[in-house]
């Protein structure tokens, strides 16, 4: 992987922007939208560990419903959609979900103590103001997607609330 | 193992720098029982405390037998002492300076608790047997706090003894004890140091203990003074 | 940390991580131990050092316990707490309500701590209950009390998903029947009247017209709703004068289906989706305008969250604590050793070598340092297991206290540490000169 190399967050990024941008130039679909699905505000916090959970919002103006199924992503080794539950014993535990539907005319809101994309094995880590791409899965197709990197404590996307 | 005593142009100087015991030459033969005389502060003890290793600094030659603790062929320093104090010394003192917390076993076999462990058995044993031939029960639970002045040297006796040293260093040991226990401690201490054919060394002030004694040397004002064989 | 180490950390499980980092953090203390005490015995010593200074001692011991007990209670107190309240919460997958704060929301929904909210309507009702993906959709009314303890309109169902099977009666089956929480104020057989309002805003003898008989008591939940009462949500309606959720033709019904036009509202419903997926996609389609939906469990997360930066904040302090304790029970033991130190003389004079002296002083102090961790773990599990008790009978929430590995690596650390810090005091006896403490 090409950012294992990088030693700094500049080459990092660097590195980051190459693949995306090799990334967009090898796929048909326009980033962010495929038949009526878009997502907006996407974004993570920024960690030094090895494991990142991305949010963002999809919205489906399409005539039919949509399921998300899942990621995909260069940045870390492994990628899933997971869901937050509060165990019994109050841990919070993110559980590997098959897929959640997003329904025609509807919205569907990854968000913290939700439903989230999850990154494991993360090589190199995530500064805030980074961005990179991962794709989304859907029973639909593939979407590439930009994340923004925001504070380690971040509860939202610092867009959020902007009319894209 | 008898040792014998050989001292050879001994000085010993205060923090100062002021002599306090200057011994120019003094010998005495292994299995002697040695008084020493002499006023408070004349550098009787230190004299003790040089015999036993027990002063760091001092100028000219303490030897016992092979083994100098000061002066030519002195090597390992306080390690070596501490050594050879542990092997060869047993030490008697005027206010006992036994563990108050402790029964009379415990006081009397304390060498094992820093002995090598093949020794611990064979101290622990010795220091019963001295118990009893002292009169001291030695199975009991009381600590040695509730001891009388005699009960608590004689305690001492049994631990100076208990690691069977060649030599024993006592330093006032009738000083803290009536009339009547002084006298049976020094009967213990000289008969003990007999049998065992130990070199025994008491500093004291006690006429009866010099009377017991194979030879009695008096220091004044840190020297030696005169030299008589008691027995002769 | 290399990626094969890693790897190979990361295969274990929690336990048995949990173990080693136990091991590893008491490791130094042991080591130390074993080198220091290596050929000697200085126990019997070091037990007469003690018990000639068995007051300070004891002070000393008392000093480091309740420096640990602090760091120990405040780890286990915010666990109690947040497992207390997740189990309370655990049966509460999805709350909808209309748009207001979702912690109000969570505390009189799930806590039963109830507060003015706005009523959703029987066509909200009815678009959950509806839902493909929902199986169970209860409306929670609370507002009502007797003696003290809620009394809510819910439906059997939600019954049997709060507490299962029923501990002793049967379900109700009339307006006028209700069913005891596990430690309500009332008992099968029993009849009460339930008050309009909760607490000081009790109206008493508003609904003094209808009387409920007790037919039931649920099993124990170890929540708030254990001191509740929970009756036929049409019988709350028709207290306060209000339609029963049924069309005329259906009068005498209990439970779902609710006709939307004689609907007149509940402040909450709890949606329980049989897959987990589904309460996300739940959750995103009720969030509207007009309805709020939420995870209790993620509004819990997130006072957890809050809960656990206040503890992270005082167990520093409780940290910075324990570490001046030792300080001053290791400065303490310097000054007790000058007392102890013609014995220490004597020993060396009798032929002890000085790692024996120093095995002895080190002995104390580690003495002090173990005894004092091992109380302060009692006291903290006790003075947690005492706080817990207060809440749970102040909120009904079960909140048991008990020890785990986190304690455990903290009070490992801490000998660690303290009996590193040890060496020392036990150093500093070393470099007094024999024949002056002889002489006393």
């Amino acid at each position: 992987m090409i950012h294992r190399l990088a030693v700094a967050s500049i080459a990092t990024a660097a590195a980051l922007t190459f693949a995306a941008s090799a990334a967009a130039e090898d796929h048909d679909h326009h980033v962010g939208t495929l038949q009526g699905l878009r997502v907006v505000h996407a974004w993570t916090r920024a960690t030094d560990g090895g494991t990142a959970y991305v949010f963002c919002d999809i919205e489906n103006s399409g005539a039919r419903d949509a399921q998300l199924v899942g990621g995909d992503s260069a940045v870390g080794s492994d990628t899933a959609l997971v869901g937050f539950r509060l165990n019994s014993a109050g841990e919070g535990v993110y559980e590997i979900l098959p897929s959640v539907p997003v329904k025609a005319g509807g919205k569907m809101a990854l968000m913290p103590e939700g439903a989230a994309i999850r990154l494991d094995g993360l090589g190199a880590p995530l500064k805030q103001g980074d961005e990179f791409e991962i794709e989304l899965e859907f029973d639909t197709g593939h979407m590439e997607i930009h994340v923004s990197v925001e504070a380690p404590n971040a509860r939202a996307h610092s867009h959020a609330g902007h009319d894209h | 193992m008898a040792l014998s005593l050989w001292v050879d142009g001994l000085v010993v100087r205060s923090q100062r720098g002021r002599a306090i015991l200057e011994i120019d030459r003094f010998t005495s033969e292994p299995g002697i029982r040695l008084g020493i005389r002499g006023p408070s502060g004349a550098g009787k003890s230190t004299f003790l405390h040089v015999l036993a290793g027990l002063l760091p600094r001092v100028e000219g030659s303490v030897r016992w037998g092979e083994h100098a603790l000061t002066g030519r062929g002195a090597a390992g320093g306080d390690a070596a002492r501490t050594g050879f104090r542990r092997a060869h010394i047993g030490m008697v003192f005027q206010d006992f300076l036994l563990f108050e917390e402790l029964g009379a076993a415990a006081n009397a076999s304390i060498a094992a608790s820093y002995a090598p462990a093949g020794e611990r058995a064979a101290i622990r044993d010795r220091a019963e047997e001295l118990l009893a031939r002292l009169g001291i029960e030695p199975g009991q639970a009381r600590t040695v706090r509730s001891f009388s002045g005699g009960e608590r040297q004689r305690v001492a006796i049994a631990r100076a003894l208990a690691h069977d040293p060649a030599i024993i260093l006592a330093d006032e040991p009738t000083a803290s004890l009536d009339r009547a226990a002084a006298d049976r401690l020094i009967a213990d201490l000289a008969d003990l140091a007999r049998a065992t054919g130990k070199t025994l060394i008491a500093v004291s002030h006690d006429a009866a203990l010099h009377r017991r004694m194979d030879r009695v040397i008096d220091i004044a004002d840190g020297r030696l003074q005169r030299d008589e064989p008691v027995h002769a | 940390m290399p990626d094969i180490l890693s790897d190979w950390w990361n295969l274990l499980a929690p336990g048995v991580q949990d173990a080693l980092w136990f091991a590893l953090l008491f490791a130094p203390a042991l080591l130390t131990g074993v080198a220091v005490t290596r050929g000697y015995r200085p126990y019997g010593l070091a037990g007469a050092m003690l018990w000639r200074f068995r007051w300070a001692s004891l002070l000393f011991a008392l000093l480091i316990a309740t420096s640990i007990g602090i760091g120990v209670g405040l780890i286990a107190q915010e666990r109690a707490l947040r497992q207390g309240t997740a189990r309370a919460a655990e049966k509460f997958d999805l709350v909808v309500s209309a748009p207001g704060s979702e912690v109000t929301m969570l505390m009189a929904a799930v806590y039963l701590q109830p507060s003015d909210v706005p009523l959703l309507s029987g066509e909200i009702y009815d678009q959950i209950a509806g839902h493909p993906d929902v199986a169970l959709a209860a409306p929670i009314a609370f507002g009502d009390s007797h003696a003290g303890a809620p009394v809510v309109g819910t439906t059997q169902a939600f019954i049997a998903h709060l507490a299962g099977d029923l501990l002793e009666g049967r379900a109700f089956a009339d307006p006028r029947e209700a069913v005891a929480g596990f430690s309500a104020p009332v008992a099968p057989g029993g009849r009460f009247t339930a008050d309009h309002g909760i607490g000081d805003a009790v109206e008493q003898g508003a609904h003094a017209g209808h009387e409920y008989t007790v037919v039931g008591r649920m099993r124990r939940t170890g929540s708030p709703w254990d001191r509740a009462i929970l009756v036929p949500v049409e019988a709350v309606w028709a207290v306060h004068g209000l339609a029963d959720g049924h069309a005329p033709e259906n009068a005498g019904r209990l439970g779902p289906p609710f006709d939307p036009a004689y609907f007149p509202g509940t402040p909450a419903i709890l949606v329980h989706a049989e897959a987990l997926w589904a309460n996300y996609a739940l959750q995103s389609e009720f969030t509207r305008a007009d309805t709020m939906a939420f995870f209790p469990g993620a509004v819990l997360a997130r006072l957890h969250g809050l809960l656990g930066d206040v503890r992270r904040i005082m167990s520093v302090l409780a940290i910075v604590t324990q570490m001046l304790v030792a300080a001053g029970v290791l400065t303490g033991l310097v000054i007790l050793t000058r007392l102890f130190s013609r014995q220490l003389a004597l020993l060396r004079a009798l032929g002890a070598e000085r790692r024996f002296v120093f095995a002895v002083v080190w002995c104390v102090a580690a003495a002090l340092v173990a005894v004092g961790a091992l109380l302060g773990v009692a006291l903290g599990l006790a003075a947690a297991g005492i706080i817990s008790r207060i809440v749970s009978a102040r909120t009904e929430i079960l909140i048991e206290a008990s020890l785990a590995w986190p304690e455990f690596h903290l009070v490992a650390a801490f000998v660690s540490a303290t009996i590193l810090m040890a060496l020392m005091p036990a150093a500093i006896v070393l470099a007094r000169p024999v024949v002056p403490d002889l002489r006393g």
